[in-house]
């Protein structure tokens, strides 16, 4: 408890965050079988190295991750039930990022979308936001943005 | 690598087009389009020919009411004579202007012939017997006019024919030019009146008994004359038929040749066939005119079609370094993100409870290999640059600058840029490759034009080129903008540095490496009248 609080005190003076607004963040670090319980973030992107990159963010943050190299790929897992959030290039080959949203809403679902591209042309963005996206963020993006758009997504989550 | 693809894309597309641009420039050079030098196209040809049949339709239905006499019309011959003095002027000055563009002596022949053909109808309606009492019933005034008339214009026709083939291909100075189409105008004029006077006077100065029987006599030969002359001309028109123009005067024979059939074929005035004959004249002439006239504005349709795709052709060739730009950022971007994520991941791993230096150690690999795609990706764009090296060939770079001029000459307009020009002649030529110089002017003009976007007055695009001694070539471009702040003059050759809203930030870094990659420098002071002065130096060959 000592031990949680002090964490907790570091963490903020570190990065200079109140606790109320980074609750997710704190959470304790998931072993496998707990991940089933943890809020699960699907990562899309065709580049591993930036696949790999915010799968590790997105750890260090508690969460379970799950990286797909195309949308195909993605829509055709098993994860699709059970993900919180979709972090996804908009630009890669096969299906793009804007077709992935378009599939998922067909099928009904309203998964929290994030988009993050190296390419931001504000057409893409008013279309993707229009269609419901949670955010567009052009590379390379604060991590500190992309952490407060995923703990919205969680938050929308767990309302509904 | 995707931007490489780009990249060689760009230059694929670049050379053909710019290519295709050049031979067409030169072909237009060489010809203009007129439609005194286009051969006609098939449907010119059918509609020729079915206006042609038309008339000679016309003339076989007229045939055998040809002598009904009708009675005379006191409107028909000043209406006609209008008309003919209206359509042949147009047409005359169609001609004339044809002849201002060509400079071939044929054209003036012709619109010579229609000048005059205009002019005289004024003297030909005037001495009409009839028309004013009927003061010459015997009408040799009018018949000498008429004769003449119709003398001279199948003359001016074989005229333009005879000329058309041995064409001195000369440039006609443009006094000299005006010069001629006035002096021909004038003695047409001058000529309308002398017959005028002639034939006139003739009527007063001879016993008009001997006259009478002379014109009277000389009916049957001035006839055959006049056929076998329209006869002449459209032969020879047809044997060396080439143009539009040659299509058109054929079917303007073929009208005369009727007219003069009917009128030889009646033998006398006021009968279906008289008025019948000048109506089918009439008609040819207008449909003429009508032709011509629809034929120039289609073909300056045509023309302004290719135009404004070569400008468009010219913009995408403008856009190719935007385009590069674009990708390059776009490639760069990807491991600079990896890298910015992986070390906020990797600091969160370190911040835990018990840090997990695996995640830690993942994450720096991961940074590292980011950084060195980024190396690797820096490399390319100087390989790309430097790699043309067998493209390089003698350049004068006062030629270069006149043509980027060009090219950039209508973003200067419509920024109201005035561009102020200072060439040493005496240049040496420097070794180089033609398409990246020229990037990279462009990419410095637009540059300053953007830097003089925001300022009023007074915008000046100052370029100059001077020696740089020793065995350099110096070219320098200075805008009158609100200048480069000192504290970021270090900063703006590198890559993704931007001051500009919209903007990569890589123009001036490829520019730089285009320059250095020629063994030249490129650098940036500040103008002595405020803005940026972009200077870059090149070696030059060895001295001509």
């Amino acid at each position: 408890m000592i031990l949680a609080v002090a964490t907790v005190t570091y963490l903020c003076c570190v990065q200079g965050f109140s606790p109320a607004e980074n609750s997710p963040r704190l959470r304790p670090y998931v072993e496998d079988e707990q991940l089933q319980n943890a809020p699960i973030i699907s990562i899309i992107d065709d580049d591993e190295s930036m696949r790999c990159a915010i799968k590790s963010l997105v750890t260090s943050l508690g969460f379970g991750a799950y990286t797909f190299a195309s949308a195909q790929k993605f829509l055709q897992s098993t994860h699709l039930d059970h993900t919180s959030c979709v972090i996804t290039d908009l630009q890669m080959p096969g299906l793009n990022g804007i077709e992935l949203q378009k599939s998922l809403l067909a099928q009904g679902r309203h998964i929290p979308i994030i988009f993050v591209t190296a390419f931001p042309e504000e057409r893409l963005r008013a279309r993707v936001m229009e269609a419901g996206a949670l955010g567009f963020l052009s590379k390379p993006f604060e991590s500190e943005t992309l952490i407060k758009l995923i703990d919205k997504a969680i938050e929308a989550g767990r309302k509904t | 690598m995707k931007f490489r693809a780009i990249a060689q894309n760009g230059a694929a597309r670049d050379s053909p087009g710019g290519m295709a641009a050049t031979a067409t420039t030169g072909a237009l050079d060489e010809q203009p389009i007129l439609l005194s030098t286009l051969p006609p196209s098939r449907g010119q040809k059918r509609l020729a020919l079915a206006i042609v049949l038309l008339l000679l339709a016309a003339f076989c239905a007229t045939v055998p009411f040809a002598a009904v006499p009708v009675g005379y019309i006191r409107e028909f011959i000043p209406a006609y004579a209008a008309a003919m003095f209206v359509i042949s002027s147009i047409t005359s000055a169609l001609l004339f202007v044809q002849f201002s563009v060509v400079h071939s002596r044929s054209l003036l022949a012709v619109s010579g012939g229609y000048l005059f053909s205009a002019l005289i109808t004024i003297p030909w309606a005037l001495t009409f017997p009839d028309l004013f009492g009927a003061a010459d019933m015997a009408g040799t005034t009018w018949g000498v006019i008429t004769r003449i008339w119709r003398l001279v214009f199948p003359l001016s026709v074989i005229g333009y024919i005879l000329l058309k083939d041995d064409e001195a291909k000369r440039a006609w100075p443009s006094p000299l030019l005006y010069f001629a189409i006035l002096l021909s105008a004038a003695a047409l004029f001058v000529a309308a009146d002398l017959v005028t006077w002639l034939a006139t006077g003739m009527r007063e100065l001879t016993p008009s008994g001997l006259m009478f029987s002379v014109i009277n006599r000389a009916q049957a030969d001035w006839n055959a004359l006049l056929l076998l002359l329209a006869l002449f001309a459209l032969a020879l028109l047809w044997s060396r038929r080439r143009s539009v123009l040659d299509l058109w005067l054929m079917v303007v024979m073929c009208g005369l040749l009727i007219e003069l059939c009917l009128i030889i074929l009646v033998g006398r005035r006021y009968v279906v066939g008289w008025y019948a004959a000048r109506v089918y004249f009439l008609v040819s002439s207008t449909l003429v005119l009508a032709v011509l006239l629809s034929e120039t504005a289609l073909l300056y349709a045509r023309l302004a079609r290719s135009v404004m795709a070569e400008s468009r052709e010219r913009e995408a060739r403008l856009m190719t370094m935007d385009v590069l730009s674009a990708s390059i950022a776009h490639e760069m971007n990807q491991p600079l993100a990896s890298i910015v994520t992986n070390a906020d991941a990797a600091a969160r791993w370190m911040g835990r409870p018990t840090p997990d230096l695996d995640e830690v150690k993942a994450s720096l690999g991961q940074i590292r290999n980011s950084a060195y795609r980024a190396r690797d990706l820096i490399v390319s764009i100087r390989a790309m640059v430097k790699r043309d090296d067998r493209n390089r060939t003698p350049l004068d770079l006062n030629d270069l600058v006149r043509e980027v001029l060009t090219l950039t000459e209508r973003e200067l307009q419509r920024n109201r840029v005035s561009v102020k020009v200072e060439l040493d002649e005496h240049l040496p030529l420097v070794n180089a490759d033609q398409v990246q110089l020229q990037q990279v002017l462009v990419n410095l003009i637009t540059n300053a034009i953007d830097a003089m976007a925001e300022k009023k007055w007074p915008r000046i695009l100052r370029i100059e080129s001077a020696v740089q001694e020793p065995g350099g070539v110096l070219i320098s471009v200075a805008d009158t903008g609100k200048g480069i702040d000192p504290q970021i003059v270090d900063r703006i050759f590198n890559p993704l540095f931007t001051t500009k809203s919209s903007g990569m930030g890589m123009g001036l870094a490829i520019c730089r490496s285009i320059i250095e990659a020629h063994d030249g420098r490129l650098q940036v002071s500040a103008g002595v009248e405020g803005g940026a002065v972009f200077q870059f130096v090149l070696p030059a060959t060895i001295a001509r």
